[in-house]
């Protein structure tokens, strides 16, 4: 199990510098797919001039960014502004530290696991990077000097604050089940088959989770950061060129990396009805990569398929979800799975009453909202006030 | 050796930003060199083993804490203020506070220094090939009292990972009770291990610190909501 310290040192150094150019790649792939998807949502072909199927867009896409003027305004915070882009590509990369994308490689008699650093802290450590992501959004838009930047950016840090607490809470349950906060451990214990995955025993905290995790991305449906319409280009309207660039690419690498701990957390990992272990000590290991990537380009294709399917929510709608629904479901989630699981061990029961719990929760916010509903003011509003009694 | 480095270097930033915190004259820029020092701190957590301790501070404070810190002085403007007097008339208070807490540090290092205070690096001299110290005994006894071990398990489960042949702590040389003793410390740095002392051993200060924390909260609500008739519709 213990590799010699120069087999250790360049296995990782290896490891390390492949999984960032993946992610790299994977950004590259991810702008090509959602124009494409976006193109096909919405009945069009979507990008098909450079290169057969326009596969070399997102080359283009790139050589535009980086011919563009770069452009400093005057006004600006000159260091933060210049820090801002930065510091957020950091907790994207640094997070892949510790998800293990596949079992592991036998490499001249060295068996190499296929995760950069498994740390018995891992979950906590992705929780702890991902509570930095909001720091580039924030700082870049208060150095921007700018009203709609400002606004876009206190908009991002509320959203982010809030949506945090849900994404922390709704991997509680999961850590119960598991007793250790390991990524690699939690992915091994879900075991081969779809049915003993995490997501049907935490069905209700998986839901919150990728909500959380939607949020987290700051992509439709919870884009109020960046809304055009209302802010110009919220957060990052006076960055431009390689910088501009930069907050695009966090954005898909913020999915992905989500995808990836998604996969890992509620998905089994790299484990499928028993493929990963096919093909001796080192095609299995490849195997098992390839079951990984399949799986989190599932995760990546909802993501794009949500944003071009669902509008965007009103600021006091996105509050009332994370505060009064995710909240209490992920509440009650940890307080079903604890009880269950102190008295009966069975995951099976865990997973039908996680549900019923879940709707529970559900039916007495839905009916306390609406119960305690004011009636909305007699106003006159002009022509908004004829659209609403011709349709009423 | 690559501790000691790793000690240098994060102290000399968690210094450093410290200073910058205070230096600084714009709020955020202050701010975040104050999150420069939580991450130091961090990283020495994660140098002393406690890797816990470590994810728990980048959580709360570097996370949590100092976003609201930025989200305050971005709402409330605080930025335009660059020109207020950095000096006031708590000076001299100030400067007392500053000294006694100075000449603290000084005589807390003059005393590890001389080796008559605590200090984990003591460990490291003892001679090699010679049997246990008292010192290291007693060391692992304060490791049992504060982690709720026992013996048994020590003897059952650390020491045979240490010495293969051995099965007491009694019978160890120096140098494996070092390496016992660092292998101790590093396990207990672990979260299973901080949650059993935490819900057993310090349950009540746990669960005082939490009443702390909600009385709070609640008193945060209760000033935040205002009873104007008028207003409260």
């Amino acid at each position: 199990m213990d590799l010699p310290l120069n087999v250790l040192i360049i296995s990782s150094l290896i490891k390390i510098v492949v999984v960032v150019h993946i992610l790299l790649i994977g950004v590259m792939g991810m702008i090509l797919a959602e124009r494409k998807v976006s193109g096909w949502i919405q009945d069009r072909h979507g990008p098909n001039r450079v290169g057969p199927w326009g596969i070399l867009q997102p080359i283009a896409d790139g050589i535009k960014f980086l011919l563009k003027e770069d452009l400093v305004p005057d006004h600006v915070d000159k260091p933060v502004y210049l820090l801002a882009p930065a510091i957020i590509l950091v907790p994207a990369l640094v997070t892949c530290g510790v998800v293990p994308f596949g079992s592991s490689i036998t490499v001249s008699g060295y068996e190499i696991p296929l995760q950069i650093a498994d740390i018995n802290i891992g979950v906590l450590y992705i929780l702890a990077i991902t509570s930095l992501g909001v720091y580039g959004v924030v700082l870049g838009a208060w150095a921007s000097n700018n009203k709609y930047s400002l606004l876009g950016g206190l908009r991002s840090s509320a959203q982010m604050i809030s949506y945090e607490l849900t994404l922390g809470l709704s991997l509680i349950g999961v850590l119960i089940l598991s007793s250790s906060l390991s990524l690699r451990e939690i992915a091994i214990q879900q075991g081969s088959y779809p049915w003993t995955w995490n997501f049907l025993i935490h069905f209700p905290a998986f839901l919150a989770f990728t909500t959380a995790a939607f949020a987290e991305t700051n992509r439709l449906p919870f884009d109020l950061a960046e809304a055009e319409q209302e802010l110009v280009g919220g957060y990052h309207t006076e960055y431009s060129s390689m910088k501009f660039a930069m907050y695009f690419m966090a954005e898909y690498m913020h999915m992905i990396v989500g995808s990836a701990v998604a996969v890992t957390l509620f998905f089994g990992g790299w484990q499928f009805f028993g493929l990963e272990t096919v093909g001796g000590p080192f095609w299995s290991g490849l195997i098992s990569v390839g079951i990984f990537f399949v799986k989190t380009a599932f995760f990546l294709f909802v993501f794009i398929w949500v944003r071009w399917t669902l509008p965007r929510f009103r600021y006091d709608q996105l509050m009332n979800l994370g505060w009064k629904f995710l909240l209490p479901i992920t509440l009650a989630s940890i307080v079903v799975t604890a009880t269950v699981w102190a008295f009966t061990q069975s995951k099976v029961l865990v997973g039908i009453l996680n549900v019923v719990v879940a709707c529970i929760v559900v039916a007495i916010v839905s009916t306390t909202l609406v119960m305690t509903r004011e009636p909305e003011p007699v106003e006159d509003r002009g022509i908004l006030s004829f659209t609403k009694e011709s349709s009423s | 050796m690559a501790e000691q480095i790793l000690f240098i270097i994060f102290g000399i930033l968690a210094v450093g930003s410290a200073i910058c915190v205070i230096a600084f004259k714009n709020p955020i820029h202050s701010a975040l060199a104050l999150v420069l020092t939580f991450f130091s701190l961090a990283g020495l957590f994660i140098s002393l083993g406690a890797y816990f301790v470590a994810a728990v501070q980048v959580i709360v404070y570097a996370g949590a804490i100092m976003v609201l810190f930025l989200f305050v002085i971005m709402l409330l403007n605080l930025g335009r203020l660059q020109a207020a007097r950095q000096i006031n008339k708590a000076k001299v208070f100030a400067v007392i506070v500053g000294i006694i807490l100075a000449a603290e540090a000084i005589y807390i290092g003059i005393r590890v220094y001389d080796g008559t205070a605590v200090s984990p690096s003591q460990a490291g001299s003892a001679v090699v090939g010679a049997a246990i110290t008292t010192e290291q005994l007693d060391q692992i006894a304060t490791l049992e009292s504060t982690y709720q071990l026992d013996r048994a398990e020590i003897n059952s489960t650390y020491v045979p990972k240490i010495a293969e042949q051995k099965s007491t702590v009694e019978t160890l040389t120096a140098s494996e009770a070092n390496q016992l003793i660092e292998k101790l410390q590093g396990e207990m740095g672990k979260p299973d291990r901080i949650g059993t002392v935490l819900f057993t051993k310090f349950l009540l200060p746990f669960e005082v610190t939490s009443l702390i924390l909600l009385a709070a909260l609640i008193g945060v609500i209760v000033l935040v909501k205002r009873e104007d008739p008028d207003t409260a519709a």
